[in-house]
């Protein structure tokens, strides 16, 4: 799966998610960009990127994810594995 | 040991210190890693030696369930492992609460054990789960027994946190660098720690005795007049805050002075405008601890079934109430329940927890539906923040009555006093009351520890830059003139402490 595939599938994720038609998943985007991407959406996104890309996430990777760009190349290694 | 008294500034400390650095000295670090070990035991086993076996025991069992899990994760093992070591916790802290219940509801005369609480058992257990899980989940390789035993033991953080993760402190034990002395480092964990310690011993301890009589009040069934319940309830969790961030500055600066970064525990709480922000600045590293472990597999469970059912799933902006209580008000109250619990066996410490609970969800629930309300403009929301402030701070304070009250009666006694409903209690003086309006000051006015030293760098959202630049000769630098601050806030809180017992910190109860 390419950077590209991924980022258009966490888009519109994020737009699902906080119903906002204009979100785009970019690298730097991160909590501190969406006022309501708080603990609980964030589980949301996880929850929803495991099914989209069937893969799951173990508690520890996601505690040190910083941005986008990290949770992309996250999911990029667990396809590739 | 308690890091106020003169044995550990004038003995411990500075021979821990040279051992540490002298044997750092040598080309295997390992020496030195051993010696902060064995320090940290001795530390711990000063003040009873009787705790030390079970910390031992702690130790050895999860070191090697760790290693175990390492060559092959297991869930099983996995699961064995929590369950034990929640099984030690629930034994020495729990097992006196729990019979009480049953004789409660059933009438039965099972004599109440009295159990002796192990020193600081929650904070190690909580440490040695999140490690068995890093173990399970492949994050880190085989560890070496000396690094394990200074992680776990780290006299700083041992007693009462920072929680602290492997990946945070084993690959700064790994890397020659941090045996070094680094004069910087030294300074400011020096400094770090003096405020800590101003914060125990010049506020936290002038803080007690004014909130104490109205915990007396309420013992002998008698509730305050409103401002007296109301000076006590906000000096009581003014002094909460001063006694535990003084605790975490302390263990910060300790160590960096032993060139070792732990993370912060508190980040100005009390400026929150919402329960959820304070949940985020208050204990940090327990928060986070019971986010990973309790609050997102409880939701990710929950999440995952309604979504591969079909049924509709919580989104901030089409919001509907099944989805809001089965996927978020649960796992928060469950989670909030149980950090309750964590902090003591007692109905008070449950009701605070669940009052956090019921907070958060209402917060979420607020957030969540603000999306159709017509946005506050800017000036007026500017004017709205300190209200927001102050509303979040008063929340805050009512729950702490809870946390204080030996007893649930005694605590809603209290409320009785803050809902205006009492009228005992003495006179208020004007100089506690300048005491008091001092701490507000503090806490609202001023940037905290780590901002004032520059330290803040890690995960800042909101960076002071701005304020730094206009108050640039405030802010800590290694200069004469903070150095002579820092030994003048030093001098004050040495002679009082000289000048009195040292108490305990009240987290150390945990």
């Amino acid at each position: 799966m390419t950077d590209p595939e991924i980022y258009d599938g966490l888009t519109s994720i994020l737009r699902q998610v906080f119903d906002d038609p204009e979100l785009v998943a970019t690298p730097d985007l991160s909590a501190h960009d969406v006022a309501e991407w708080d603990s609980f959406n964030h589980i949301n996104i996880v929850v929803a990127s495991e099914m989209r890309f069937g893969v799951s996430f173990k508690s520890s990777e996601l505690e040190d994810l910083k941005n986008v760009g990290d949770f992309v190349a996250l999911i990029r290694d667990k396809k590739a594995a | 040991m308690l890091f106020h008294s003169p044995e550990f500034l004038f003995a411990f400390l500075p021979l821990a210190l040279l051992g540490y650095y002298l044997l750092g000295r040598l080309p295997n670090k390992l020496w030195a890693v051993g010696w902060l070990a064995a320090a940290s035991l001795f530390f711990y086993g000063w003040g009873n030696v009787a705790f030390l076996p079970m910390l031992l025991i702690s130790l050895g069992l999860n070191y090697l369930l760790g290693i175990m899990l390492v060559e092959k994760p297991r869930p099983w093992l996995l699961l064995a492992g929590v369950a034990a070591n929640l099984a030690a916790i629930g034994f020495f802290k729990y097992a006196g609460f729990l019979v009480e219940i049953l004789n409660a509801l059933t009438a039965a005369d099972v004599p109440v054990p009295h159990i002796l609480l192990p020193l600081a058992i929650s904070f190690y257990t909580f440490q040695q789960i999140a490690y068995l899980v890093d173990c399970h989940e492949g994050r880190i390789g085989r560890p070496n027994p000396v690094r394990y035993a200074m992680f776990i033991t780290f006299f700083p953080q041992l007693i009462a946190g920072p929680i602290v993760h492997y990946r945070e402190i084993v690959p700064q034990i790994e890397r020659d660098e941090t045996f070094r002395i680094d004069q910087a480092k030294l300074v400011l964990g020096f400094t770090v720690f003096c405020f800590g310690l101003f914060k125990k011993i010049g506020m936290a301890d002038t803080l007690a005795p004014l909130a104490q009589p109205l915990w007396d009040l309420a013992a002998g069934g008698e509730a305050a007049y409103l401002a007296f319940a109301w000076r006590g309830a906000v000096a009581f969790a003014l002094q909460l805050y001063f006694d535990f961030s003084g605790y975490s500055d302390m263990a910060i600066g300790l160590g960096l002075m032993f060139g070792i970064l732990l993370p912060f525990n508190f980040d100005s709480p009390y400026k929150s405008q919402t329960i959820i922000e304070f949940w985020s600045r208050w204990h940090i590293t327990l928060t986070r601890f019971l986010t990973a472990y309790l609050y997102n597999p409880i939701t990710k469970t929950v999440m995952r079934r309604r979504m591969e059912r079909g049924q509709p799933v919580w989104t901030p902006r089409k919001p509907q109430l099944l989805p809001f209580l089965v996927m978020l008000a649960f796992p928060t109250l469950v989670t909030m329940g149980l950090a309750g619990v964590w902090h003591g066996a007692g109905w008070q410490f449950i009701v605070f927890g669940l009052l956090h609970g019921a907070m958060l969800v209402a917060n979420h629930g607020w957030r969540a539906t603000s999306a159709g309300r017509a946005r506050i403009p800017a000036p007026l929301s500017w004017l709205l923040s300190p209200v927001k402030v102050l509303v979040t701070f008063l929340a805050v304070t009512v729950s702490f009555v809870f946390f204080k009250s030996p007893t649930l009666t005694d605590a809603m006694t209290v409320v009785r006093g803050l809902v205006g409903m009492g009228e005992h209690g003495g006179y208020l003086y004007f100089g506690d009351t300048v005491v008091v309006l001092f701490g507000l000051f503090i806490i609202w006015a001023l940037p905290n520890t780590q901002e004032w030293v520059g330290l803040k760098a890690h995960s800042a959202p909101k960076a002071p830059a701005r304020e730094r630049a206009r108050f640039a000769a405030f802010y800590w630098k290694p200069s004469p003139m903070h150095g002579l601050m820092v030994g003048a806030v030093l001098c004050i809180t040495l002679l009082r402490i000289f000048g009195s017992p040292p108490a305990e910190f009240l987290y150390f109860a945990f």
